[in-house]
């Protein structure tokens, strides 16, 4: 009975969730504006074809084009009973305007045979009435036989003479075959001035042209006119159906001889003759089987010029793929410099575990504004005194011998087996002398990076010098940063020792005496320093609300957490830490890079610069959270394994944890530099570099072809580094 | 001398894994620790080098309560106790050396650590151990390369480079055919009886606690329900250790 019910209640589920789902779906084709009129259009799909085709045509490769322009001649009006002017048919190519007398506002058809298969070209309407100006008809695309028919309207130009209907063709020039051999560049000004047959003796081309080929001739041309035609294939005139092979003879053009080897009915051509042999006015005859015309003339020489080659779109394309490869790059290496510490503190394994005393927060936190003052006055101090050495020489000195006399002070104060628990002054000893090494190893820092910028300055080896000088000027402004978080540390680490010792000896009521004032001063201090913070957003201008009150609200939590927190349990400051650095992440992460480049670009100006910064900022985030839930999926059993051996937190860390997330660290690096590439596109748009800006522009400008290029190098480069990744993930997993 | 008393642990979310067990083991003794899965065997032995807090009771080991120790303490107490696993735990993907290594890091100074560095002797005492172990020829190998008995030598060298007083064994053989499971019990038996080393091992096949260890322990649910020799384990103790439906093998 019981499962009757249930059966037929499952069954209304069902069609009640048949029903949501359609409800959910109509309301989501409203939403997002389903037009299927659209998708059905004429006119659209056109559109589309014309984009599908030019994405699929990247403009790489130019050719230089020769203009073909045939004229015919048109009478308009057209008087009764007159007969319009007929078509000169005999020389390839020509076109027929039929009717060829007509008026104005009719239709007629362009029809013109022997053109290139495959090209484009425009017909114009030159008015007898207007000199040099003409009204442009239809444009036309030639079939693969040559030939095109167009129809288009007369436009209103009234003449008793004749007027011209002109067809105009571009036709390819050059082909891949010894494209460049038979130009010198003698002058070695980039212009290519002499025209000379190679070493080889033999040149082969390609002449655009009516297919099939059935005669070719060499001739030489003096300025206009043709003198003499030197070589024919024999049996041109005389067959009329298709000649497979053709005669080829030898012949002289001026002083040297020059021979057709070799003629496809393709089109390629095959000439010898003296190395070194000016080709400047040899020109290869092409006949049309058909008519027997002869369908062009082309000049030896200019088939080679420099066509085809790479276009500039190409170039252009280069250019930036390599500048958002190594943006991407850059922006990969810093974000991870970043993610790698954060992870570990987004990681919920590691950071679960981690309480602390109430003491050792309040002195932990005290630390923060102490440690970073000192650091800071430290730190300018040690710059003011790296600047007082006026020698470069001195500095390289100093350079070489700081860090070996740190280390060597370092080794003895730290012995590499700590056997013995150190007495309370070897404690004190060390830990002067690590402050001490600390200022040094800055003002080594300062006098490294003066040295940097000097040398990288000097030396002026294009890029390499540039880099030098620049991580100079890094080392410099990051130092300060560098010794604050130094010294903010150390004195964390100072407070820590404090807090265990104090925690170790006192019990009850006096430790509570002890943590009260501590937390309400630590608390009050932070919370002072987040309402600073505040502050400088929103620029209240009111001490009051910006300092004391936060100060004194703090100042309550701290008392409240001292007075609550049992010395057993402890504050739970991993899991903060945790949610703290994952609400960040999430924070920057879901700010996309695009909108982070706006204010980079606002601070370091246009450019790749500013769009490796906003890269870096994400990838960070992205990289950290990535990275901290592969520490978060490790296997515990290892982890567990170094700590029972009396590991430290950190050396647990390095030898449990690092050698299980290698593998995956890396793959996420390469799949971030990968997906910054990627993403670099559309950091181009809002001017951060590299290939996206001419990405966009050239979406703009609608030249697909030219952004079909660019889009094709992405897609080269994200298919090399999947490859690269794949091989480097083998080898090390 | 390990001394036990009133040792109680409750997980976050109520599961009592102790529940008041108090017991005593001798320098240089052999103990095993029985009783069903789940029956707080692991949280026994966890509790011991405090890889589990106890809740409630204390840990005497040589004079020095456990329990309150401070995490510097903490770490020379458990640098002198060495561990075993059932699953081995090595590190995969680091060489054997490196695994059998990370036994010294209790002594090694963190600051060293930060470069991957181990002293000379700990290196020279890595080889040692690997050759008591039999496997001077792997050191060089990826720890998942090697088969499971050579896996939990390694876990035994490196447990054995801490130079401890106490191995803690947790199920060392579980994981292992009956041929390999002795061969691994023997070298626990020669660390006992050769170094002293107190052993404190959990072992489901009584053939095993009879054949190696010198008292017994049993839990079950959490409660210390018998303290022995292995001889004294007849089947109506069986019985009470293992639930009255038990059949014994072994």
């Amino acid at each position: 009975m019981a499962n009757k019910e249930r059966k037929s209640r499952r069954r209304l589920y069902i069609v009640l969730g048949f029903f949501a789902a359609f409800l959910l779906y109509g309301y989501a084709v409203q939403e997002t504006d389903v037009d299927l009129a659209e998708v059905q259009s004429e006119t659209r799909r056109e559109s589309l074809v014309r984009i599908m085709r030019n994405l699929a045509h990247p403009n790489l490769v130019t050719y230089d084009s020769e203009e073909v322009a045939i004229s015919v001649d048109v009478l308009v009006p057209c008087p009764e009973g007159a007969v319009g002017p007929e078509a000169d048919t005999t020389t390839d190519p020509y076109i027929v305007v039929t009717p060829s007398c007509a008026n104005p506002g009719d239709i007629v058809t362009i029809a013109g045979v022997g053109f290139q298969a495959a090209s484009t070209g425009r017909t114009k309407f030159w008015p007898e009435s207007e000199f040099g100006a003409f009204r442009d008809l239809e444009t036309f695309t030639v079939a693969t036989d040559g030939s095109f028919e167009i129809t288009a309207e007369i436009p209103d130009r009234e003449s008793d003479s004749f007027q011209q209907i002109e067809a105009i063709a571009g036709v390819q020039m050059g082909s891949w075959l010894n494209r460049a051999v038979s130009w010198t560049d003698t002058n070695k000004n980039d212009v290519r001035d002499e025209k000379t047959m190679p070493d080889s003796g033999t040149l082969e081309m390609d002449v655009p042209a009516l297919l099939p080929i059935r005669g070719a001739g060499l001739a030489f041309m003096d300025g206009e006119e043709l003198v003499q035609t030197l070589a024919l294939a024999d049996d041109f005139m005389a067959t009329s159906g298709p000649a497979e092979d053709l005669m080829l003879s030898s012949g002289i053009v001026g002083e040297s001889e020059y021979l057709i080897t070799d003629a496809s009915q393709e089109g390629q051509i095959t000439i010898s003759g003296p190395a070194g042999g000016d080709l400047s006015d040899l020109e290869v005859l092409i006949y049309n089987p058909e008519s027997g015309n002869r369908a062009g003339t082309h000049s030896v020489a200019d088939q080679f010029a420099h066509s085809p080659r790479l276009s500039d779109n190409a170039k252009d394309t280069w250019e930036k793929i390599i500048e958002t490869v190594f943006m991407a790059f850059l922006a990969t290496t810093l974000g991870m410099m970043i993610a790698l510490p954060m992870s570990f503190l987004a990681a919920r394994n590691l950071m679960r575990d981690i309480r602390t005393s109430v003491t050792n927060l309040s002195l932990n936190l005290l630390a923060i504004p102490i440690g970073g003052l000192i650091g800071l006055y430290l730190s300018r101090w040690a710059r003011s005194l790296a600047g007082n050495l006026g020698n470069d020489w001195l500095r390289f000195l100093l350079v070489i011998a700081m860090p070996i006399g740190l280390i060597y002070t370092l080794r003895l104060i730290l012995k590499e087996e700590d056997t013995e628990a150190p007495t309370s002054r070897e404690r004190t000893v060390q830990t002067g002398v690590f402050i001490a090494a600390g200022f040094v190893a800055t003002i080594w820092g300062f006098i490294t990076a003066a040295l940097l910028f000097n040398v990288g300055g000097a030396m002026g080896w294009g890029f390499i010098g540039n880099f030098i000088t620049i991580l100079g000027e890094v080392t410099r402004l990051l130092l300060p940063v560098a010794a604050i978080v130094g010294a903010v540390g150390m004195m964390m680490n100072l407070g820590s020792k404090l807090g265990f010792a104090i925690n170790d000896r006192l019990e009850g009521t006096a430790i509570r005496a002890v943590n009260l004032p501590l937390a309400a001063s630590a608390g009050a201090i932070i919370a002072m320093m987040i309402g600073a913070i505040i502050d400088w957003f929103y620029q209240f201008e009111n001490l009051w609300a910006s300092r004391w009150i936060p100060g004194i609200v703090g100042a309550l939590i701290g008392l409240y957490l001292a007075a609550r927190v049992k010395k057993s349990e402890g504050v739970g400051v991993g899991m903060i830490v945790y949610y703290m650095s994952r609400t960040l992440f999430n924070t920057l992460r879901s700010i996309e890079p695009l909108v982070m480049v706006i204010v980079f670009v606002v601070w370091v100006g246009f450019g790749p610069f500013a769009g490796s910064l906003a890269l870096s900022l994400h990838t960070a985030a992205a990289l950290s959270k990535l990275y901290s839930e592969q520490v978060e999926s490790v296997m515990t059993g290892p982890i567990e394994a170094v700590r029972a051996t009396g590991a430290t937190r950190m050396q647990t860390i390095i030898y449990g944890v690092v050698p299980q997330i290698v593998p995956p660290y890396l793959s996420f690096t390469m799949y971030r530099w990968d997906i910054n590439v990627r993403m670099s596109t559309i950091i181009g748009f809002a001017g951060g570099g590299g290939i996206g800006f001419l990405l966009q522009q050239n979406i703009n400008l609608l030249q697909y072809k030219d952004a079909a290029a660019q889009m094709l190098a992405i897609a080269i480069v994200v298919a090399t580094m999947d490859w690269i990744s794949a091989r480097l993930r083998e080898r090390l997993v | 001398m390990l001394k036990v008393e009133h040792l109680t642990k409750i997980y976050e979310g109520g599961t009592l894994a102790l529940e008041d067990v108090s017991f005593e083991v001798e320098d240089g003794e052999f103990l095993a620790v029985i009783g069903l899965s789940g029956s707080g065997k692991s949280t026994l032995l966890r509790c011991i080098n405090r890889l589990i807090e106890p809740t409630e009771g204390t840990i005497t080991w040589n004079g020095v309560d456990i329990t309150k120790a401070s995490q510097e303490d903490l770490r020379r107490i458990r640098r002198r106790i060495g561990m075993v696993f059932q699953h081995f735990n090595l590190v995969n993907r680091s060489k054997v050396t490196t695994n059998v290594l990370s036994g010294r890091l209790g002594y090694t100074n963190p600051a060293y650590s930060l470069i991957n560095r181990f002293s000379k002797d700990d290196l020279a005492r890595a080889q040692t151990q690997l050759g008591r172990v039999g496997l001077t020829d792997r050191d060089d190998h990826r720890a998942d390369a090697l088969s499971g008995g050579q896996q939990q030598r390694v876990g035994i060298a490196r447990a054995m480079i801490q130079e401890p007083e106490m191995i803690l064994a947790d199920e060392p053989v579980a994981s292992l055919d009956p041929v390999l499971a002795h061969s691994i019990m023997q070298y626990l038996e020669q660390i006992n009886q050769e170094d002293g080393v107190t052993i404190l091992c959990s072992l489901h096949f009584l053939d095993l606690v009879e054949k190696y260890s010198q008292r017994v322990i049993a839990l079950n649910e959490g409660r210390l329900v018998f303290q022995g020799t292995a001889t004294e384990l007849d089947d109506e103790r069986f019985k009470d250790i293992y639930g009255r439906e038990a059949e014994r093998i072994g």
